[in-house]
Formats: structure tokens, sequence, C-alpha cells
């Protein structure tokens, strides 16, 4: 009570508060990625995926090996090309070579890196396959409990958007560290070895590399998922306005829609703007960096040079600037003798622009780990959701029945203290047909549900030729069962893909005859290209009465011992419903039928109509009995009669 | 079917449509901020000569070194790293001076791409499928807003780079200059159709990767029918068939990437080896030339600078030719006049009563098919219109010719004397309140939904109708009542509910005429009741047109019209209608049920005439709830 007061003070005050307040339309957080600290414990179990993989993830971090090796023996050559230059005419034989080493070379790095990329996309790819196939196998475990629970495009992202992400962390992480070491650590020792001094460049320039890059990262990063995000408001924007763009165009709206996605433009353009911005400061902090570290191999080869400089001018020993002389004395102990060689200079120079690529797949990579913590979690989540219905252990094949179905005593709740149905007790014969009547929400659909096992009862047991339907498997109770649902869902293909569907081995022979048994056949053979008539996604190109029909005719084909039919409720028009009725009127003969009935017709023609309500069964009879008794159907129908 | 067809009309059209009567035009976006864009290549140009600068002092670092000259070290030191200082201040002008003109350029581009779009007459909705034309939008605007920012100025970039930089090399040595130049068209042939190649092939895994996540969606929106056949092992097999599929074509797009992208690398470090080794013979050749190394170095620098950039040049080729074709796209759309627009001297529609007149009014969507021909039909105002007939009997079409969603093919259409053609849109369309068959809501408050047509109406005015369309009652129960946003994660609103919301969104506009297209078949029947007379209460003036296939509504109407392959073929009152025995009789008597037909009809009603007593209003069913 007190709550409804709430809301009516609330009314009053928006009452006066004067014009509606503006809502954007909503983004889906979901769709964007979002950065989550990074867990141990996820990416030791994303890494598990890789377990199967062991041998190829490592091979290909030998090939890694290898080309960053044969990388940094290109490297080595461009040193030893300008050596040779530096002596002079001597050395030509040895130029030669150096030049045919580093052509060669260039070539198999080609092949190495080429070897390498292919390996670790067919690896990626291979992990990808597990990883989404163990993702359908359990979707379709899942129980319908789940997909009533879930949002259909939150699974679809999981599905794409999110194991793209992992995929990513997967193959990339192990790689790409191993570069980082091998070709960072190789050429730091290279340098150390052969001109310790230029060493101190690397050492200082390099951390701070890495630091300013994942210093930027962040920021890119924060930049970047702003504009994602202006980019997913001004989709939906569009999506929606031009979905609806009846609407728009009836009620006028146009001018004013124009100005709020002007709006969002601008706001998009902001984003863009700060992104640019953080973008820009990044590149060209990286290269003041190197242009440090050139600076710094420049003094230390004047220091170089002013020791050996100073050496020689003490070997003169010539006295009078006594300061003069003292200060190359003691740049002369400081630095130890180096040889100034140009090209070591020329290595180091080419080696610093080589360490920045890793860095920044580095800090790439990072990013994509903290990107994906939040997709791991989801997946593992739906991973670790286990089905409510599920075939219980030792669950035997249900022999080919009959078709005498039983209710004792079921109850039955959604969601626990919600009870839908109380104890219900029904009985079908083969071959009978029961219709289901009440108002929505009475547990008609409940009960259709529990039949075929979508749900599990509470309390009570259903029994089919007197195997209680738990301790069989679901495979073999639904394949003698045939449902058709209310909403006629359809899958993209044609029409004849469609009706086999719930029997693939069916002839073409068979479809046409059952659609003839069932008086659909003039519709469907009438349709653009008759049975061969592609349908889109989700039925669309067919009216609703077409698809109905389809989805009978694959009742009809799969040919069930046991029916369960919930009527449509959406109006057809009147030559469509007379089909319809006269297919429903066909479908139910000779098999034990139920049927959530909406048409009139087809509860007439029941041999038992059970009226359910509020998750009881209140009257059951024919529909003559049940005229006759005078109690809530009769009452329901001629409410019926006066209103239709 | 969606994502699957852009990708492979982007294909075709790459291939055939001409780059640079396209480009130009894109090109004429960036027109109103010309002056930014040539300040920004003012100072880019002078900002990618600077990148020569480190280049020419480490040939003279080594020219020092090698004349044993270390005086001037501090001074390349310090120009080093100011020069790179000087970059950075450059780079980041240039970065923001672009984004404010390409970035306005793109906005620009979306805002007439969208008045385009939400101005097209309906027919052309009709024709491309909404959802198909979102994607293909989204997508197109995405390649084209990238081009704008990105494409355009990374291959000029190249560009310029290209020609600085020769004339840096042409100034070091000619002779190495002319070498080196041999080199780069082969360089930059292999990358444009490395570029090119790998695009197309990526066009197939974007296209197989649509089928796949179809497969998926449609395993989970149909989740009900695969268990219900026990197919799940069908449908994973043939997921599974779609994910090996996807990994053949992305092996087979990768396997250009990983073939090429490092035989660049090997054909420019192949080009630099054969610089080197005539460099180097030169060096080699004459001892006592003492500036020739640094010169040679120099020159190996910058002509390494060059072919890096060169690679953006392929990547951005093969970009631009992808924006080219979505471009095409887009000006082809913006090309596309409405068909239906306001005449040049249109007037706006006088104050009436709200009475309509179709004249001999013939219509057909595309020319050869005709939907209706000759409708004569006069509806006085407030006089309550009921449409009637088989689904593609012509109801929703006649019904969409007052609003002008199409303009008949003959006849005319009248409001309170006006042709409807002859007054604005604008004053045609907030006269008419319309309410759709598919109750399409929008994602914002319900506050805002109902007052679509009149954003500054107070709550009061929206209260009072939305207790009009009876949805004031639910809105209540909603968990933040009138400021609940639709579509919302836990908000489902059901049919019924989302039919009266639609109709309260109608009835805001206070029109002279409504329009209601079997828009209350999921609302129950004494629901529907109270609608209609909410209705007629609300409005007396209001000529109300209902199309419905439950008789219940249509009984109630003072005309009903029967529609039978786009001609009137009865009209009259239900009684009248029923008398003659017709069309309207037929439907009417199938409705009621065939098993028995009129006569069980009459026997049941007999049987509970029997123990006929006050019968309590209370429904039969209840709304569906949806989605």
């Amino acid at each position: 009570m007190s709550e409804k007061d709430d809301k009516q003070s609330r009314e009053k005050q928006q009452a006066q508060s004067g014009p509606v307040k503006q809502t954007t339309v909503p983004v889906d957080a979901d769709d964007v990625v979002y950065q989550a600290p990074l867990r141990w414990g996820l990416i030791a179990r994303l890494l598990r995926f890789l377990g199967p993989h062991k041998l190829r993830m490592a091979g290909n971090v030998v090939l890694v090996g290898l080309s960053s090796g044969a990388m940094l023996l290109g490297t080595f050559a461009y040193r030893e090309i300008v050596g040779c230059l530096e002596v002079g005419p001597e050395y030509r034989t040895r130029f030669y070579v150096w030049v045919g080493i580093l052509a060669l070379n260039a070539l198999v790095v080609w092949q190495l890196e080429y070897y390498r990329e292919m390996g670790l996309v067919k690896l990626g790819q291979r992990v990808l396959l597990d990883l989404r196939m163990t993702l359908f196998r359990h979707l379709q475990r899942l129980s319908l409990s789940y997909y009533d629970r879930t949002k259909q495009g939150w699974i679809i992202s999981r599905a794409t958007s999110d194991l793209g992400v992992l995929e990513d962390i997967i193959t990339w992480a192990v790689p790409e560290l191993s570069r980082i070491v091998f070709l960072i650590g190789g050429g730091t020792i290279m340098v150390i070895v052969l001109a310790p001094f230029l060493f101190w460049v690397l050492a200082g320039v390099v951390p701070l590399m890495v630091l300013v890059t994942f210093f930027f990262h962040g920021h890119i990063a924060t930049a970047w998922r702003a504009v994602r995000t202006q980019i997913s408001r001004i989709c939906a924007n569009l999506a929606e306005n031009i979905a609806g763009v009846r609407v728009v165009q009836a009620f006028t709206r146009e001018r004013r829609n124009l100005h709020e996605f002007d709006r969002l433009n601008e706001e998009y353009y902001r984003a863009r703007v700060k992104a640019a911005i953080v973008h820009t400061l990044y590149f060209p902090s990286i290269g003041v960096l190197s242009a440090v570290a050139t600076a710094a191999v420049i003094l230390l080869f004047r220091w170089q040079g002013e020791a050996a400089v100073s050496r020689l001018l003490q070997s003169v020993a010539t006295s009078g600037d006594l300061l003069r002389v003292g200060w190359y004395a003691s740049v002369a102990i400081l630095a130890s003798p180096q040889p100034i060689r140009i090209k070591d200079m020329i290595m180091v120079l080419v080696m610093l622009r080589r360490f920045f690529e890793p860095i920044r797949h580095l800090s790439h990579l990072y990013g994509t780990a903290l990107g994906s913590m939040a997709a791991a979690e989801r997946i593992f989540g739906l991973l670790d959701t286990e089905p409510d219905v599920k075939d219980r252990p030792g669950a035997r094949e249900l022999p080919t029945i009959e078709g005498t179905v039983r209710f004792d005593g079921v109850t039955f709740a959604y969601n626990e203290g919600e009870t839908v149905l109380e104890n219900i007790n029904l009985e079908a014969k083969p071959g009978r047909t029961v219709a289901l009547v009440g108002p929505t929400g009475a547990g008609k659909s409940s009960i259709i549900n529990l039949l075929c096992r979508f749900y599990e009862q509470q309390e009570g047991q259903i029994t089919v030729d007197d195997y209680d339907i738990r301790d069989v498997t679901m495979h073999s109770l639904r394949s003698q069962m045939g449902i058709v649902m209310q909403e006629p869902f359809l899958f993209s293909g044609t029409v004849m893909e469609n009706i086999k569907f719930g029997r693939p081995e069916a002839t073409d022979d068979e479809v046409h005859e059952a659609a003839r048994a069932i008086g659909a056949h003039d519709i469907l053979a009438g349709l653009r290209n008759g049975f061969e008539t592609e349908v889109q996604e989700r039925g669309e190109g067919l009216s609703g009465g077409e698809r109905q029909l389809v989805c009978f005719t694959r009742a009809m084909v799969a040919d069930p011992r046991i029916l369960v039919l919930d009527e449509a409720t959406s109006s057809v028009d009147t030559a469509t419903e007379l089909k319809i009725q006269e297919a429903v009127d066909h479908l139910v003969q000779r098999r034990t039928s139920f049927v959530a009935a909406h048409r009139l017709s087809t509860v007439r023609s029941a041999d038992q109509v059970l009226v359910v309500q509020g998750g009881r069964i209140i009257e059951r009879g024919t529909h003559t009995d049940l005229l006759a008794r005078g109690g809530e159907y009769a009452r329901m129908y001629r409410e019926f009669l006066r209103e239709g | 079917m969606s994502v699957h067809s852009h990708y492979q009309d982007l294909k075709e059209r790459q291939q055939t449509v001409s780059a640079w009567k396209v480009g130009g035009r894109l090109a004429t976006f960036l027109k109103p901020y010309w002056k930014t864009v040539a300040t920004m290549w003012g100072v880019q140009v002078i900002g990618l000569g600077m990148m020569f600068v480190p280049v020419d002092i480490i040939g003279r670092v080594v020219n020092d070194i090698t004349a044993w000259e270390f005086g001037r070290f501090w001074i390349y030191a310090v120009l080093v790293v100011a020069n790179e200082v000087l970059r950075f201040g450059i780079g980041f002008a240039r970065a923001l001076l672009n984004v404010r003109a390409c970035g306005r350029a793109e906005w620009d581009m979306q805002v007439k791409l969208y008045d385009a779009l939400q101005r097209m007459g309906l027919s052309y909705h009709d024709r491309e499928s909404s959802g198909q034309l979102i994607s293909r939008m989204i997508m197109d605007m995405r390649f084209v807003g990238s081009f704008f920012r990105t494409v355009i100025f990374t291959m000029m970039e190249a560009g310029i780079i290209f020609l600085v930089g020769m004339g840096y090399l042409f100034y070091k040595s000619w002779v190495l200059a002319l070498w080196s130049l041999l080199m780069l068209p082969v360089a930059g042939w292999l990358i444009f159709r490395f570029a090119t190649t790998a695009r197309l092939r990526f066009y197939d895994v974007r296209q197989q990767y649509g089928d796949l996540t179809n497969v998926l969606s449609e395993n989970i929106a149909g989740v009900q029918v695969v268990r219900g056949f026990a197919r799940e092992d069908d449908q994973t097999r043939r997921f599974e068939g779609q994910v090996e599929s996807l990994i053949d074509k992305l092996l087979s797009a990768m396997r250009v990437v990983a073939w090429n992208a490092p035989l660049y690398a090997a054909f420019i470090t192949v080009g630099l080896a054969v610089t080197l080794f005539i460099g180097g013979n030169m060096v080699l050749g004459r001892p006592m030339d003492k500036q020739l190394l640094g010169m040679v170095i120099s020159f190996f620098f910058a002509l390494r600078i060059i072919t890096m950039r060169l690679s953006w040049l392929g990547r951005g080729v093969s970009h631009a030719q992808r924006a080219i074709a979505s471009a095409d796209r887009i000006f082809e759309l913006l090309d596309e006049r409405p068909e239906i627009r306001d005449k040049p001297d249109a007037e706006t529609l006088r104050e009436g009563p709200g009475r309509v007149v179709f004249e001999n009014v013939s219509f057909g969507y595309s020319g050869d098919s005709t939907v209706l021909t000759d409708v004569d039909l006069t509806v006085e105002p407030g006089q309550m219109v009921a449409l009637v007939g088989r689904t593609g009997s012509g109801k929703s079409t006649l019904v969409s010719l007052l609003p002008r969603f199409y303009d008949v093919t003959r006849g005319r259409v009248v409001i309170d004397g006006q042709d409807v053609r002859d007054v604005t849109m604008n004053s045609l369309r907030s006269s008419i309140g319309l309410v759709f068959q598919d109750s399409f809501l929008f994602s914002r408050s319900v506050a805002e939904n109902i007052a679509y047509a009149n954003p500054d109406a107070d709550m009061q005015q929206i209260i009072r109708t939305a207790e009009a369309a009876r949805a004031h009652d639910f809105v209540q129960n909603l968990p933040s009542g009138y400021d609940t946003v639709i579509g919302e994660r836990g908000v489902t609103l059901s049919g019924g509910q989302r039919q009266r919301l639609t109709i309260a969104r109608a009835l805001m506009k206070d029109p002279r005429i409504l329009i209601l297209d079997d828009s209350t078949s999921s609302v129950d029947p004494t629901t529907e009741r109270e609608i209609h007379e909410a209705m007629m209460h609300l409005a007396k003036y209001r000529t109300p047109f209902v199309i419905a296939h439950r008789l219940s509504t249509v009984r109630r109407a003072d005309l009903i019209v029967v529609l039978e392959d786009g001609h009137i073929a009865e009209m009259g009152s239900h009684d009248e209608l029923m008398e003659q025995g017709g069309l309207y009789r037929t439907i009417c008597d199938l409705q009621f049920g065939l098993a028995g037909g009129p006569a069980a009809i009459r026997d049941d009603t007999e049987m509970l005439a029997a123990d006929e007593e006050e019968v309590e209003e209370e429904t039969f069913a209840d709304e569906e709830p949806i989605d």
C-alpha cells in the first residue's frame, strides 16, 4: 500500500515539475569492453585451453626465437657492413659477404615469419574452435529456464565478441612475451658484448619507453572507450529511428530527431578530439625518447673520443695548460678505453628502432589482458551454469510408446514460493485430444512445459506409458513428441528444410504428403518458389499464417506419438484462419494431443476440455458437458459470444 | 543474409566504382574547412621535412668520427633533441587541426545522411529492409569516417615524405637516388597488391562470420524448437560446419597477410642491401673522400624512413578503396530524391472538422502492380470507419495514403476540402494520429514515448492521455512509473500494454483523424471496448479509421468498408451487411468457429439461455506478454 502512495506522490511531483525529462537511447553496457584488474586464476584457466596444443605452442616459441635471432643477425650485418667501410678497401671481400648475408637473411626472416604467423593463427583458430564448440554444446544443454532469464543478445555477445577477446589473449600472450625476451634480451646482450659503453643508452631509454607506453596505454584506452561509447550511442539512435521511421514521419519528429542526432555527433566529435590529443602525445613522446637516445649515443662517442684524445695528449706529455691536462686525465681514467667504432653506433641506432615494436605489442597485450578479464569472467560464468533439467544418471531410452500421459499430483513453481501449478491430476488416453483453456497465466503453458520436460516439477510425477519422464533420456522422450509453439519459429533456409527439421531423413514426397494431409499444400506450394522458398532470419518473408502452417507441417512430418500444441493468439485474416483450423484438426488425429487452445473449433472437437485457473484444473469434460454444467466454462463462453 | 550481402556488394563496388569521382565528392565535405586543412598541411610539410634532420646529423657524426673531430658533438646532440621536441609540437598541432577539419567533415556527413534517411519516403524503406539498411549505413559511415580522419592523412603524408625524402636523397647523391628510385615502384606495387587482395579476402571472412552469428542467434531464439524436436546434435554439427568454414576463410585471408607483410619487409631489406652495396663500393673505391661514409649512412637511414612510410601508403590505398565503395553507397542514398515532398507552393492544412474523401483512388507500390483500384469513399466528421478484408486486400495501404506515406497513382485524397498533396506534410501529419500494427516504441521513458509528438507537454497532459488510453494503471505499477525506460533490463511490456502506449501517443496529438491499424488485437476485448469509448468521448470531432480482424471492434463502427483485391466490395453498417449476406457475412460466420458453423452457435446459445444469469465483467483472454 505504502508503495503505491509513494508512487502517487512521485507522480504529483512530476505533474508539478512541468515538461518531460529527456532521456537518451541507452547503450548496452556489456557491449562496451570494460577493463578489470588482472586475475591470475582466470588467466590460468584461460591458458588451460592451450593444453591440447602445447607442442604447437612450443614450436611457435622456437620459431619466435629463430626469427628474433635472424632479425638480430640482420642488425649485426648492418654493423659489419659499416665496419668494413670504416676500415677501407682491404675489407672489400668481407664487405661483399656481409651484404650477401644481409640480403639472404632477409629472405630467411621472411620465411620464418610466414611460418610463425600461420602457425600461430592456426593454433589460435583451433583454440577458438574448442572454446566456441564448448560454449555452443553447453548452450544446447542449458535449460529453458536459463533462456527465460537471460536476454538473447547477451548470450550472443558472449559467444561472439567476448570469445574474440579471449582468443587474442590465449594465442598472443606466450609468443609476444617470448618475442620480448628473445629480441630485447638478445639485443641487449649483443650490445653488452660488442659495445659495452652503449649499453647505458639502452638501459636508460628502454625502461623509459616501456613506462611511457604503459602510461599512455591507460589514457589511450580510456579515450577510445569514450569514443566507442559515443559510436554505440550514435548507432543505437540511428538504428532505432530508422526502424521506427514510420512513427517518426507520422509524428513529424524529423527536425527534432535531427537535432538530437546532431548533438550526439557533437559529443562523438569531442570524444574524438580528446582521443586524438592523447594519441598524438604518445607517438611524439616516443620520438623524443629516441632522439634523446640518439643524442646520448652521440655524446657517449664524444666522451670516448675525448678520452682517446686525452690519452693521446697524455702520451705526448706536453705541459702548460694544467687545467686542460687535468680534465683530459680524469676523463681518460673514468672512461674505460673503448674502441670508437662507427659500426657500433649504427648497430645501436638500428636496434633502438627494433625494440620499439615489441614494446608496443606488449602494452597492447596488456590492454587486451585487462579487457579480457571481464569477458573471461562472463564466459566462465556461463560455462559454469549447470542446467536445471538434465538426464538422470542411468536414464534409460524411452521405448516406442502408445501415448498414455498421466499427471499425478503435480505441483510446480518457476521460482521458489510462486506456485504456478498445484496438484494437477490428468490422464490422456492414446490418440485423444486434451484442450487446455483458461486465461493467460493460469498455467496452460506450464503444463505443456512440464510434459516436454523443459522444466521439472517439484512434486508429483508425470508418466508416459507408465514411464516416469524423469527416468528416461530427454532425447528419447522428445523425439517421440511433436511440439508446436505459440510463436511460429522458422530457421533461415528453405521451407522444405524447415519442414524436415524434425526428421531430416524425410523425403520430399513425405513432406508434400504431410502438407496435403493437413491441407496446407496449396498455400505452401503457392509461395514465391513453392517449397523451395527461402525463409529469411526468423521466418521473415512469410506471413504469420504461413509460418504457422509450415510449423504444423513440420510437426506432421515428424509424426510424433504425442503432440503438444500451443495455439497462437495473433490474428490472421479469415481465409488463413480457416486453413489453420483445418490443419489443427488433421494434426491432432490419431495421436495424443495437448492443446493450449484459443480457437473455439479446437475446443469444441476435443475429447476432453480442462479449464485451468490459478494453477488448478477447476472443470473437466467435453465442450457440451461443460456448457450444460453452466459453470466457469459456460460463463467464459458466454463472454466470448458477447464480445466476439 | 544481412551481413552477407553488404560485403558482397562492397566487394563488387570496389572493383567497378570510379575512385576519383567519388573521392572528389568526398573531398567536397572538407571544403568548408579548407583553411584548417591548408594550415595543417603547411605545418605538416615542415614537420615531415624535419624528420630528415637527425638522419643528416648522424651522417655528420660519422664523418666527424672518421676525421677524429669531436668538437661539434654537443651541438649535434642538442640539435637532435631540439628538433624532436619541435616536431612534437608540430605533430600535436597538426593532429588537432586534422581532427578539427576531418572530424567536422565526418560529422556533417553523418547528419546529412541521417536527414536524407529519415526524409526518404516509406517506399524507400519498404524496399530496403530496415535491419539491413541500418547495419549497412553504420558500416559505411564507419569506413568513410576513418577515411576522413586517417586515410587521406596517411596517404598525403606518405606522398609528402616521398617527395621531400627523394629531394633529400638526390641532394645527398643522385647516383644512389636513381638506383633506389628503381626499387621504389616495385615496393609500391607489392604493398598495394597485397593490401587489396587481403582486403577482398577479409570481406569473405566477415561474411562468413555473419553467417555463423546467424546460426548461433537462431539457435538461441529457436531454442524451444531445437529442444522440442530433439535436434541438438544436428544444430551442433551445423554450427561446427560454420565455424570450420570460417576458419578456412580466415586462414586463406591470413595466408595473404602472413606471406606478404614479411615479404615487403624482406624486399625493403634487400633493397637497402643493394643500396649499401652500391654506396659501399663508392666508399671503398674512393678511400680519400672522408665525407662519403657519412653520406651513405645518412642515405641509408633516409631511405629506410621513406620505405617504412610507403608501407603505410599501401594500407591507406586499400582502406581508401573500401571507403570509396562505402561512400558510393552513401552518395547513392543522398542522391535519391524523396518521392514524396512538399509542393513549392504547399499551404498548411486549414482547420476543419475532419471530413475525408477518397475520390476514385488508385494506387500501386511499383508501377505495374495495383493495390487499390477506383476507391470512392466519403467519411463524415466523427464517423467511425472500420476497414475489413483479408491480408493484402489493401486496408493498410488505403489508410497510409491519408498521411501521404505514399501518393496516389490516380484520383485524389481530400481532407476538409484540401487535396493532401497540396498541403505541407508537416501540417498534414500533425493532424493525423496513427497507431501502427507493430506497436513500435522508442527506448526512452514512458512519458517521452507518450509525448512523442509534443515533447513540451507537461505531466498532467500525459497522465490524462494515458488514462484515456487505459494505460495509466499499468504505467503506475512499472518500476519507475512514467520515468521507466522502455526496453531497459527487466522492463518488459506485454503486447497489449505496448498497444495502449501507442494509442496514448497518437491521442496526445489531439488529431483530427485517428487511424488504428489492427492496433487493439493484443488487448483483451473488455479493455478494447474501454479504449474505444474513451477515445470517442475524448474527441467528438475525431474521425477514426479502424482496421481490425476482431469482430467486436468492427461491429461498433458507423461505417464498415469491406475491401477485396483493392476495391470496395461492400459498405454499410454491421446490421445492413449481415442482412446482405455477402463477404462480410461470410467473414463473421467464420470467426464464430467453423466446426459447427452458425447453427452450432445457435444450439450452444440456446443451451446457455436455459440458465441465463447476470454475468460479471471478466475477461476470457488476458494479454500475451511479448519479448
